[in-house]
């Protein structure tokens, strides 16, 4: 029976970790802030992509109907909205649903307009639902030239704008989360720095019984992996107490937007995290090898 | 050609000359030959080109020019990953000993086994046959801190030992000892030769040069100023 060398690497491995045990509390705790932060921005990111498609699916056109259009009139502008390219749906808005709208909108204050009707001073409309909101100015001008319509109300500009802002707080998650893996990097492959120079009278030795390069590099590798993937679970569930917190919040206070659930996001933050540590503790080990370790 | 050595040849230098980055000559057109079986002691001064030599045979530096020969194998000719394989021939004994201060006598011998992937069942087996051959059988959960520096060398004799290789290189391993410890400590080397390793050994001691009565290599700045069959240690090495 042959050495367990699964085993046999693991054990150099806690070794090793056991041996520098503040430097790998140090390592462990920067490599679960880098994380964290890379998780929080991960699904900051991952939210703002979902918020977007959300103001994306509000952003409607609206067509109002001249005051004194005929049914028939109304219903011919409805019918030549809906065969308009682009137009993935249209509702019908009567000049009385149009004051129920505004009833319900005024809430409390809606007794105001007891005892008045739509029909006196509120237009019908027809709501448009798009399927290329990138398109909606071309839209926007095509229903404008049909007959009839007195006005068209695109919230296109505003939705643009909070597109474009997402856009950038997207980017600056992703340079963050760039510049938090080259500092969890550099710390691991510091650690493992230390670990070699602390080994190194044992590595002297097995380089001269003839230990190849992968026996000697492989305890260092898998103690790199050990970090990241320690770093990687402690801020996993960090992170899933905190989200669970800031759904509730969102919830409770600011219930303007839905955030993705935790259990459709979680997943793929742990496949991810865990993915990141495993390749930090990889290559925070590599570089420090490749750079102290000559065998 | 890689393999056209003699059979009976351990070590071969054909005219090897090993220049440093420093524009240093570490050996300059040297050559000799170890048969096996032989027992070699290699003196000279501090710089005279021994550790270069010994570099040169665990693969350490590549010659200038010239070819170092090991076991029918041009060593500086190996390719970097068949290196490890070419070591384990090859047992290395060290002045201060080198072992490991947070393993046992017997973890320290079998750390050799497990290098080069020897089964569990080998490592029982070997690893107490050959403490008890360097006359450690007695010792083998104790921490070098423990044992004497007589008794440390025997571990690090074992260790060289335990891979069965063809040829022990021994750097000072009597450096670090007193006259009576070093005395024994020859008599284990002379032991292993008498069993058909090869035994090259870089020492300063005169005495036990004298004393054995060996082969003798003398290196001086580089160069390979005397090799006798029967040789002693002259002041002048």
């Amino acid at each position: 029976m042959r050495i367990n060398r699964p085993f046999y690497f693991l054990k150099n491995a806690l070794k090793g970790m056991t041996r520098n045990t503040e430097m790998t509390v140090t390592a462990i705790i920067t490599v679960t802030s880098c994380l964290l932060l890379f998780g929080v921005f991960m699904l900051l990111s991952a939210n703002i992509n979902f918020i977007g498609e959300q103001i994306r699916n509000q952003c409607q056109i609206q067509a109002f109907i001249e005051f004194d259009a005929t049914s028939e009139e109304e219903m011919l502008v409805y019918s030549q909205i809906s065969n308009l390219p682009n137009v993935s749906d249209c509702t019908f808005v009567s000049k009385a649903d149009a004051m129920e709208e505004y009833r319900a909108y005024l809430g409390a204050d809606a007794s105001a307009f007891d005892g008045l009707e739509g029909e006196e001073f509120l237009r019908s409309s027809v709501k448009v639902n798009m399927n290329d909101i990138e398109k909606s100015k071309e839209l926007e001008m095509a229903i404008a030239a049909i007959g009839n319509v007195a006005k068209v109300s695109n919230r296109q500009d505003v939705v643009q704008r909070v597109i474009d802002v997402t856009d950038v707080i997207r980017n600056a998650s992703l340079g963050a989360m760039i510049i938090l893996l080259l500092v969890a990097i550099f710390i691991i492959s510091n650690t493992i720095k230390l670990s070699v120079v602390a080994r190194k009278d044992e590595i002297h030795i097995m380089k001269y019984v003839g230990a190849t390069a992968s026996f000697v590099r492989r305890p260092f590798i898998l103690e790199g992996i050990l970090t990241g993937v320690i770093g990687g679970a402690i801020s996993l569930v960090l992170i899933g107490f905190g989200y669970t917190y800031v759904i509730k919040f969102m919830k409770d206070f600011l219930d303007i937007f839905q955030l993705i659930p935790l259990v459709q996001i979680l997943p793929f933050m742990v496949g991810t995290t865990l993915i990141f540590g495993v390749l930090m503790g990889a290559v925070g080990s590599a570089i420090a090898l490749v750079k102290h370790l000559k065998v | 050609m890689d393999f056209v050595q003699e059979r009976t040849v351990m070590i071969q230098f054909d005219n090897v000359t090993v220049v440093y980055k420093n524009n240093v000559t570490g050996l300059d057109k040297v050559s000799f030959h170890i048969d096996k079986g032989e027992f070699v002691f290699l003196v000279g001064k501090t710089g005279a080109g021994k550790s270069s030599a010994i570099k040169l045979l665990t693969a350490e530096i590549k010659p200038f020019s010239g070819d170092v020969w090991l076991d029918g194998v041009k060593v500086n000719g190996l390719k970097n990953r068949k290196i490890p394989f070419h070591r384990r021939k090859i047992g290395v004994v060290f002045q201060d000993f080198r072992l490991l201060r947070d393993k046992t006598v017997y973890e320290n011998v079998a750390l050799a086994m497990e290098i080069v992937g020897a089964s569990k069942k080998q490592i029982r087996t070997e690893v107490p046959n050959i403490l008890r051959l360097v006359g450690l059988g007695q010792k083998t959960r104790e921490y070098p801190s423990s044992l004497s520096g007589g008794e440390q060398q025997r571990v690090g004799i074992a260790r060289a030992l335990v891979n069965r290789p063809s040829l022990i290189i021994a750097d000072e391993p009597t450096g670090n000892l007193d006259s009576a410890t070093a005395s024994s400590i020859m008599e284990l080397f002379e032991e292993i030769n008498r069993q058909g390793t090869t035994i090259l050994m870089v020492t300063h001691s005169e005495k036990i040069v004298n004393d054995m009565n060996k082969r003798v290599i003398v290196l001086d700045h580089g160069m390979l100023v005397r090799d006798d069959k029967k040789g002693v240690y002259t002041i002048e090495d």
